[in-house]
């Protein structure tokens, strides 16, 4: 598919779920209630108020998440050459969780304050992850090495935060559906101080872009062609870690998102260049919102945990393309 | 043909260049000069230090001792940015990524000619273009790398070299799988770009290429230089026994030189 085609139909696609996610719920809105909704607020309008408040709220969220999961994903999978990385095949999801538990549990913080426990949680599961894809390291680069180590370090973050709540259940008890990774009908409050992460991050990955593709030539090569290798992945680094931090505070640990999109874009439209960044980010919003549409929707008026059902289609995606990098590999 | 082609004229100088892992030297006080439109081919036996020597001109390697300098300056001083707009590598491994389409590929070398506004300029494109017909790769343009064969790979990484546009062209065994036709082209190829006042350095396993092509042929055993100049004067049957030790006989075609087990030649 030519880029500029992909990036039209992504930006269509995303469009049409919008609509759809404003519309969808426990009771569908007709389109022209959601219309009314949105330039003609009646905040004693209950379904106005449903409109507004349960599902634009959740929809600037997911697409939010969904964003910024992906780009980190892809900057993750490009400089580190390995197509399994992602947030949380790294351990990043996990290191986050614990820190703000123990930030919540010693500090009692709350709020934006937690994106710093988070953001060093993020920090220390990614080195721990490299340390242990060291050990494990069958010589050569193998790119289950960073997986294995990935899911080690995410294995001993979880238990240290499993560990922090059964100190204190009760206190923890609202942060049940975070904990899973959920989109809840007040996480836009977080999302409005950490919105300028995102923004940041991905404009910056935008400028980097081009340096960040020579990377993904090896190291060597990108230093004959002109880039920094060390300076351009610390860098690399610095974007893709806070980008998918500011995700995890406001929505949990939701997983596979930034494992699978920039997979997808690199199906559809290949990895290289700004357009494909742009691909990917809009593809991780689609993702995302289509898993709260199908939240909210599948067993209504009961709603579904988002971790839940990303958890459940994102397994056995990141099932398909462990088994399709590893055949590769074997051919 | 580039200005400033008179003999003398240095552009690419090696001073008692030495390098090692732990104890055993991989270059062993190797002292070069390299000038602008000269064809100089690298040989010697496998492990002798020929890619390492590529890897310290390029920087990408700090001897431990000696210095590699360019125009004057310590390669090293450079910011790779400005090293990468003088000098080119084809590099001997083929990483690029399966997903990659050809045309971004062989155009990543034009990041070193940039801005942060000036990309994609039609200059980029001219270069990009003129070196896809030079390696004759112009159709695969819209393939991903993944479809390609390794030949073909091979000849878009060389075209990706070529569109850098650099004076300096190291090129670390080229002719890697490449067929016959392609390897006498990619060969002709490195021979025009020193004719056009470019220094290429290219590091050849086939003697015979080497004889047939390079104005200068440099014979490199355990990290030392063992012979520096003509084919004729380097790749005689007494160095060939020194280094490779094996007993050959020497037959030359015109500027070909072929060494032939001592068998066959009876």
């Amino acid at each position: 598919m030519k880029a500029g085609l992909g990036l039209a139909l992504a930006t269509v696609v995303l469009c049409l779920l919008c609509a759809l996610h404003l519309a969808a719920g426990a009771r569908f809105s007709s389109p022209a209630l959601v219309v009314d909704a949105l330039f003609n607020h009646d905040p004693r309008n209950y379904q106005h108020v449903v409109v507004i408040k349960q599902r634009l709220t959740r929809l600037v969220v997911a697409g939010y998440a969904g964003a910024v999961l992906s780009v980190s994903g892809l900057l993750f999978q490009k400089i580190l050459r390995n197509d399994l990385v992602s947030p949380s095949t790294l351990g990043i999801n996990s290191g986050a969780v614990a820190f703000v538990i123990l930030g919540i549990y010693i500090f009692e913080l709350n709020g934006a304050a937690l994106f710093w426990p988070a953001l060093i949680g993020g920090v220390a599961a990614v080195a721990v992850t490299f340390l242990a894809a060291g050990l494990v390291s069958r010589g050569g680069r193998d790119p289950l090495s960073l997986i294995l180590g990935g899911a080690m370090t995410a294995t001993l973050f979880s238990s240290a935060t499993t560990f922090a709540i059964s100190l204190d259940p009760d206190r923890f008890g609202n942060l049940m559906g975070w904990l899973v990774g959920d989109i809840g009908n007040f996480d836009y409050q977080p999302l409005a101080w950490l919105w300028p992460v995102g923004l940041a991050g991905i404009g910056l990955a935008f400028i980097l872009c081009r340096q960040i593709d020579l990377l993904t030539l090896g190291t060597e090569q990108a230093a004959m062609l002109g880039a920094d290798p060390r300076l351009v992945r610390a860098g690399t680094l610095a974007l893709a870690i806070p980008l998918a931090i500011s995700a995890v505070c406001v929505v949990g640990p939701i997983g596979f998102v930034g494992l699978v999109a920039p997979h997808i874009t690199r199906l559809l439209i290949g990895e290289t260049g700004r357009v494909a960044l742009a691909f990917c980010a809009l593809c991780g919003a689609v993702i995302v919102i289509t898993a709260d549409i199908a939240a909210r929707t599948l067993l209504a008026p009961q709603l579904l945990q988002v971790g839940t059902v990303m958890a459940l289609c994102g397994g056995i995606a990141f099932l398909v393309i462990v088994v399709t990098t590893l055949r590769r590999r074997v051919a | 043909m580039k200005a400033g082609k008179e003999q003398g004229e240095t552009i690419l100088t090696l001073e008692d260049v030495t390098f090692g892992y732990g104890d055993r030297a991989v270059l062993d006080a190797v002292s070069l000069v390299f000038r602008p439109g000269e064809f100089v081919a690298v040989v010697g036996p496998n492990g002798c230090g020929k890619s390492t020597l590529l890897k310290a001109m390029a920087g990408l390697i700090a001897p431990g001792r000696g210095s590699v300098m360019l125009a004057g300056q310590r390669v090293l001083a450079f910011p790779r940015k400005k090293l990468a707009q003088r000098m080119a590598m084809l590099a001997q491994s083929n990483e690029a990524p399966a997903g990659m389409v050809v045309a971004d590929l062989v155009g990543m070398s034009r990041f070193v000619h940039e801005g942060w506004l000036s990309r994609g300029t039609p200059d980029d494109q001219a270069h990009i273009d003129a070196a896809m017909r030079t390696m004759a790769v112009a159709d695969l343009a819209d393939r991903r790398v993944g479809e390609l064969s390794g030949g073909q790979l091979q000849r878009c990484r060389m075209a990706m070299a070529l569109a850098q546009d650099a004076d300096i062209l190291l090129l670390d065994e080229p002719t890697n799988h490449l067929d016959l036709k392609h390897q006498y082209a990619l060969l002709e190829m490195a021979r025009e770009q020193a004719a056009r006042g470019r220094a290429v350095i290219a590091v050849l396993h086939d003697l015979t290429h080497a004889s047939l092509y390079a104005d200068r042929v440099i014979l490199m055993d355990g990290g030392r230089v063992v012979a520096d100049g003509s084919a004729a004067d380097v790749l005689t049957c007494t160095n060939i026994a020194d280094v490779y030790g094996i007993t050959t006989v020497a037959r030359t075609f015109g500027r070909a030189i072929v060494h032939l087990p001592e068998s066959a030649g009876e």
